[in-house]
């Protein structure tokens, strides 16, 4: 077990670094303007320019950036004095300089992704970014939270009265969130919650609270409806199973197979997808939060885009990478855990 | 009578007995043969007096072969069952309305798209006789732009989903039949699939361009993914059925097995992705329109995002494009569905 | 240890007089169930009746589509949502079962009548332990809790025969093997105690060696717990082994009920005769085997007079037009056929009825047929040399046939029988190139034809080599239609010169095999199982091969319909100069059409003789165990038979290693110097 996980670990790093190293090359191709603030492109000359590409390594074949970005993306960083890169800090130690840091200023480890140039201007990225992450947290799992036990148990009523009232207009609502495009119902709640009960249309800090209810419904909604219909389609795949026919025949009445054989049973795929959409709605849905002007990861992005903040997007990516490769892999572990089928050694069906 | 026939040995009867054996070796069971009806036509044994009644009659294997015949029909069973689903119908006739109609509407119109013309005296009209979906914030015309954009999100989500479904299918019929290709893919697949989309359309607008053109390539480039997994897992159901191990017996080349053996078996789940795949797209049209990704003039998606600032005060902004953007995505998501379930032989009850 | 030479006699008249002297605990009386399918009226059972003794084993017999599965289904109030009972009724203690609502039949549902299913693979929740599976039972109907409940599953668990039951108790279905699992499943059903228990097919599934140990378990339970059981099946050999009454069900009704002794060797409905002649363990090697043409009929139709009259040989014109009454042969044995009526013309049972009842199950062979293996100018045409076949790589390689050689000869048919999991197909599908080798090599004619040949030669292969495939319904493409897949081959390699040659072509095969040209136009799901299976075998013979290796090709045939398919491989043989690699699980079949046979046990061949010898003088331990489990139609015979378990660590290979000797001509045995000794006493010893 301990193998298999380091295995799908050590696999899932690569593929981050894979996918970051692509980025990465790819937006060496543009234009090398995009480093600079719109205002210095306006007044540097081209030998000013080239001069502070120079100096920032920005001119090195792009393989040479990869690698010093990756051995820059973790730094021992001193007070006010210099920083080292992980491979700088070993053989300072090693070879017995030691660290340069005469005044004993205070040190720390750190991420070092570059910095800003457009949307904060040298601000490191990962600040921009983790003031922002702080806030689509909230509301990510708030939401998440909402749909998960409201979509389950929703879909498991469904099930339970099949063909009944309750499922029509379960599977009426699950068709409009999935067919109706979510800008379009997002207009929807907003006219509703903002004419009728008055809830304040933007997001603002000061009246946080309030602000937040309509981006969490909004949110919850369209997983609400993922929840119930796979919930629902999963419970009447199981109840179709022989093994329910033999718990039939046991004499179980069907309220005890459904609590004591279906629930279960249905809940084992779902839970594989859980940790990968929890991963993503907490690093926040780009719609909604640009849709309601909150402050988070959603609308950086798309201001990032225009603007060219490329350090910024390149982080961004590499979060999304990351939280969705270790959602991937936490959901099999889940899966793991819940189906005792699926033995991750690999040891083969024992007989 | 049956009191009396008991512990009698048949030999007891006084009757001649008549052996039953048949010699199978001079039978003729050529079906083939045509013989002529006798006087055992079962249609003249009503007639028949009782003595003949029990009397032998003759055998004729060709009405031994024909009693067993099924006449089910996949396909019409298909389509019975889809006219069932009779919300899925109507919608799908209203949507065939609509499309007609985004001709028609221009032409009946006397406002042309084409000669559309910033006018600030007529900024933001409700709509009237005049305008009849009232103007935009430019004091253009809005149900000309409407109906404009209507056409253009159609043929965006039809031209990719279409690409989609056709690459999504090749690539999943290779990765799930070729054996050596699978850990490839998978590998591929892995890859693209651990980082929402959005992610990726947003480098692509970063990095190439913001055009409809390029966007559509992109979002065909990045939505192959779902169709040629689902393909591929039925392939992998398919793929070691003894009818394909016939055909590779035979002989049978790579692409005519999977065009022939496999491909029809999936032609209710490509449909079904087909026609899920449209409001698919120009949901995610319209999420990317809003995010900036995309730089057209008009289209649904456009016109919801710049509908975003404004609703509030002139909701007719926002409803039109709103309820035809809904049409048409309800529309295929019920006959997306209602044509599953069709498909389904378990529903061919 | 011959099966026939110790007869036991099992006393049918005494249980006959038991069950005279009481009331049946359950009686069903003209059941009627329907089906809505498709917008159609399905009418399943056609008001069938019937009545149970207490403490009886009542077999119900029938065919695929007879209702014998969905008939039983009223009994416990498991018919499937569209069907339901539309005439006759149920008496249970007192009550009309009919009308049971869902909460009614929580009273008799596991409690009092129980049920054991078909497929023990999917029938068990995949996500509890087995011990809480039962349990579960244990605490519902039993009243026990906790730790008190935890035992009486375990002493339970130990009664079904399962080993070390309390480590057993915390495993999951997926590390128990099939016939564990159907343990399982009857331990569940017996959990709670029933009066009925009613075992729809429970060993079709699994292998024959386990199918008797299992049919033994249940027997046992029978005797300690008193119960009363329902035992439906298509297999006469296990109605043999398990009856004291006997039901046969064709088209939704029962048309001859009577004691096992009764409907087995005085039976009177032309069906149960066409059925037993059927039989290949009955029919006469060389010969014709007495086939039904045809097939069940659609129960979508009106059914006129007699279901079975279309395809009787012996069908009166009365049969066309009224349905029989129900005849009584003795009180304990009725029939539904109008031969009875006293107006009908005095008749006597087909000789292989007859044959039956001679106890010697031994049907001689013609003395004067010709084997191809004895012929002194034996030509080699399929040669396999030390074959080895894995699958996957690294840790999970699995070797699933290691160290196989035999010979095929020009002419022969040459059965590989073993059971699920042996290899034997994997064998047959080496041989055809479907599968890698990974060792030895398989010679056709003398030339190599595994592993990587030329261009030329795998289009040799292909034209000379075809297979037949064991399930109809999946061997054939049902999207294309029958002219595409019978002429797939000639297409692959352009042997037509024109489109009308191919048609002809396509006609030709077609009419070999005794289908209608006009059914080439067709698609495959218009066809029932035989003639699909026809339909495959025309578009091997398409390609005008030598060598034909048929994968099981009747094993998932209905019984009526595998004789159609046996006469037809056997006439091919003769009119094409056909040579056959016969690979089956059932050693009855195989005796009848093979010249010679190979015993296969986990990708090895253990024993390979001239069939008659393998059945009179075996030597490997498995071939008798695997020979003494095999059903036998006679029930005297069959309820007399020493079953023999094979346990494969009787064998001490640590030191002396095994060898495949030749160990009298034409008789290969795999085993020890040890082992090898004590075979030649024993051939000594009975010579």
């Amino acid at each position: 077990m301990l193998k298999y996980t380091l295995k799908r670990l050590l696999q899932s790093l690569v593929t981050v670094l894979l996918i970051v190293s692509i980025v990465f090359l790819l937006m060496r191709l543009l234009p090398t303007d995009y480093y600079f603030r719109e205002d210095e492109l306006m007044k540097f000359t081209d030998e000013q320019k080239n001069e502070r590409l120079e100096a920032e390594g920005l001119l090195d074949p792009p393989l040479v950036q990869l690698g010093n970005f990756f051995r820059n993306m973790v730094q021992y960083q001193i007070k006010k004095g210099r920083s080292y890169s992980l491979d700088q800090y070993i053989y300072a130690k090693l070879s017995g300089q030691g660290i340069d840091n005469p005044k004993n200023a205070k040190a720390t480890w750190a991420f070092n992704l570059g910095i800003s140039r457009r949307i904060q201007y040298g601000q490191p990225v990962q600040k921009v970014i983790g003031e922002k992450f702080a806030i689509s947290m909230k509301i990510g799992l708030i939401s998440l939270a909402v749909a998960l036990v409201l979509g389950v148990v929703l879909g498991v009523l469904q099930a339970r009265y099949k063909d009944g009232v309750f499922d029509h207009v379960g599977t009426a609502y699950t068709v409009f969130v999935n067919a109706v495009p979510h800008l379009v119902s997002y207009s929807l709640i907003l006219i509703i919650g903002n004419q009728i009960f008055g809830l304040p249309a933007v997001y603002s800090s000061r009246d946080e609270f309030r602000s937040l209810i309509l981006p969490v419904i909004c949110l919850a909604m369209g997983s609400t409806a993922g929840y119930m219909l796979w919930m629902r389609r999963y419970m009447v795949d199981e109840l179709n199973k022989d093994y329910i026919r033999l718990a039939k025949l046991k004499g179980l009445s069907s309220t005890k197979i459904m609590f004591r054989h279906v629930l279960r049973n249905a809940f084992v795929p779902l839970a594989q997808y859980l940790p990968y959409s929890i991963l993503l709605t907490v690093g926040g849905s780009l719609l909604v939060e640009s849709f309601f002007a909150i402050p988070g990861m959603g609308p950086m992005l798309s201001q990032a885009i225009p603007r060219y903040d490329l350090n910024l997007v390149q982080a961004i990516v590499m979060l999304y990478a990351g939280l969705g490769v270790i959602g991937v892999f936490l959901g099999d572990l889940l899966m793991c855990l819940f189906d005792p089928r699926i033995s991750l050694v690999g040891k083969g069906e024992a007989r | 009578m049956a009191k009396e026939n008991r512990k009698k040995t048949p030999q007891e009867l006084e009757e001649p007995i008549v052996k039953l054996d048949v010699d199978y070796s001079t039978v003729d069971t050529d079906p083939k043969k045509e013989r002529p009806f006798g006087r055992e036509y079962p249609q003249s044994r009503s007639r028949m007096p009782e003595k003949q009644l029990f009397e032998f009659a003759e055998y004729r294997p060709q009405d031994a072969e024909r009693i067993g015949y099924s006449n089910y029909s996949y396909w019409k069973s298909v389509l019975q069952n889809f006219l069932k689903k009779k919300p899925a119908v109507i919608m799908l006739c209203v949507f065939i309305l609509l499309f007609i109609f985004t001709y028609v509407a221009e032409w009946i119109s006397p406002y042309k798209v084409a000669e559309l013309q910033q006018d600030n005296n007529s900024i933001f009209l409700l709509p009237s006789s005049e305008h009849w979906f009232g103007t935009t914030q430019a004091g253009k015309d809005y149900w000309v732009i409407t109906w404009y954009a209507t056409r253009v999100s159609i043929g965006l989500a039809a031209m990719v989903a279409v690409g989609q479904i056709v690459a999504g299918t090749v690539i999943g019929l290779v990765w799930g039949y070729v054996r050596k290709l699978d850990r490839f893919f998978t590998e591929l697949y892995n890859l693209i699939d651990n980082i929402p989309t959005i992610i990726y359309m947003t480098l692509i607008a970063l990095m190439i361009g913001q055009s409809v053109g390029i966007m559509a390539a992109a979002m065909i480039a990045f939505g192959w993914l779902g169709t040629a997994r689902n393909v591929r897992n039925l392939v992998f159901m398919y793929r070691d059925r003894e009818y394909n191990l016939a055909s590779r017996c035979l002989g049978t080349g790579l692409w005519r097995i999977l065009f022939r053996n496999i491909f029809p078996y999936l032609i209710s789940v490509i449909v079904l992705r087909l026609t899920l795949a449209i409001p698919g797209t120009i949901a995610y049209e319209t999420t990317l329109s809003y995010l900036g990704l995309i730089s057209e003039e008009y289209s649904l998606g456009i016109l919801l995002k710049n509908s975003r600032d404004y609703f509030l005060r002139f909701p007719h902004m926002l409803v039109f494009p709103a309820v035809i953007v809904s049409i048409i995505t309800i529309t295929f998501y019920l006959v997306g569905n209602a044509f599953s379930d069709a498909c389904d032989p378990r529903n061919h009850v | 240890m011959s099966e026939n030479s110790r007869l036991e006699t099992v006393d049918f008249d005494a249980r006959a007089k038991q069950i005279l002297s009481q009331e049946p605990i359950l009686s069903a009386r003209d059941v009627e169930v329907t089906f809505s399918l498709r917008g159609n009226k399905l009418v399943a059972i056609r008001r069938a009746s019937l009545d149970l003794y207490e403490g009886e084993t009542l077999a119900i017999v029938g065919e695929s589509g007879s209702g014998k599965s969905v008939f039983t289904k009223c009994f416990v109030g498991m018919l499937d949502k569209n069907g339901s009972i539309t005439h006759g009724s149920i008496m249970y203690e007192g009550e009309d079962l009919t009308h049971y609502t869902e909460k009614d039949w929580l009273k008799i549902r596991g409690r009092k009548i129980a049920m054991v299913t078909q497929d023990p693979m999917t029938s068990l929740n995949p996500l509890k332990t087995i011990g809480r599976q039962i349990q579960e039972s244990v605490e519902l109907h039993q009243g026990l809790k906790g730790a008190e409940a935890k035992r009486e599953t375990i002493r339970i668990l130990e009664a079904v025969g399962i080993q070390e039951p309390e480590r057993r108790y915390k495993q999951y279905p997926h590390e128990f093997s099939g016939g564990m699992r159907q343990r399982v499943v009857i331990a569940i059903a017996v959990a709670c105690r029933p009066q009925i228990l009613i075992c729809d097919e429970p060993t079709t599934a699994l292998d024959v060696t386990i199918q008797a140990q299992i049919l033994d378990l249940i027997r046992r339970l029978q005797k300690e717990q008193g119960m009363t059981i329902i035992y439906i099946t298509h297999d006469l050999g296990v109605v043999a082994n398990v009856a004291d009454r006997v039901a046969v069900m064709y088209a939704g009704q029962v048309i001859e009920v009577g004691m096992a002794n009764e409907v087995f060797f005085d039976p009177w409905h032309p069906y149960t005769w066409a059925l037993l002649s059927a039989l290949p363990q009955l029919g006469v090697k060389g010969e014709k085997l007495p086939a039904i043409d045809g097939t069940p009929p659609n129960l979508f139709n009106k059914i006129q007079g007699d279901a079975f009259a279309p395809r009787n040989r012996h069908a009166l014109n009365i049969d066309f037009l009224e349905e029989p009454p129900m005849y009584e042969v003795t009180a304990t044995h009725q029939v539904k056929a109008w031969l009875r009526d006293p107006r009908a013309p005095k008749v006597e049972q087909p000789k292989a009825i007859m044959r039956l009842s001679e106890t010697q199950n031994d049907k001689g062979t013609d003395p004067n047929a010709y084997h191809p293996h004895l012929d002194p100018n034996r030509e080699t045409l399929v040669e396999v040399k030390n074959l080895q076949v894995t699958f996957g790589t690294g840790r999970k390689k699995f070797v699933a046939v290691d160290d196989v050689n035999f010979q095929i000869y020009k002419g022969e048919t040459f059965a590989l029988v073993g059971e699920s999991g042996s290899g034997k197909t994997t064998i047959g599908r080496a041989i055809v190139r479907i599968n890698p080798v990974s060792g030895g090599e398989v010679l056709f004619r003398g030339q190599r034809v595994s592993g990587r040949i030329s261009k030329a030669m795998d289009t040799q292969v292909i034209r000379s080599m075809q297979m037949i495939f064991q399930d109809p319904m999946a061997s054939l493409n049902e999207r294309a239609k029958v002219d595409y897949i019978v002429s797939e081959g000639l297409i692959n390699h352009h042997l037509y010169k024109d489109e009308r040659d191919r048609e002809d072509k396509v006609q030709a095969a077609l009419s070999e095999v005794g289908l209608l040209s006009e059914f080439s136009s067709r698609f495959p799901h218009e066809f029932s199982g035989g003639q699909r299976q026809r339909i495959g075998i025309a578009r091997s013979l398409i390609m005008q091969p030598e060598f034909i290796v048929a994968d099981e090709p009747i094993s998932a045939l209905d019984v009526s319909i595998r004789a159609q398919v046996l006469n037809l491989l056997n006439d091919l043989k003769k009119s094409r100069g056909l040579t056959y690699l016969f690979i089956a699980h059932d050693l009855s079949v195989v005796r009848f059409i093979s010249d010679r046979i190979a015993v296969i046990h986990k990708g090895r061949i253990v024993e390979l003789a001239e069939s008659e010898e393998l059945f009179y003088h075996p030597l490997h331990p498995y071939t008798k165990a695997l020979l003494s489990a095999v059903p036998n139609p006679n029930p005297y015979v069959e309820r007399a038979k020493k079953l023999l378990v094979y346990d494969p660590s009787v064998h001490d290979y640590s030191v002396d290693k095994p060898q495949w000797v030749e160990i009298i001509p034409d008789h290969f045995v795999y085993g020890n110097q040890r082992e090898l000794d004590g075979y030649r006493q024993e051939i000594a010893a009975k010579k």
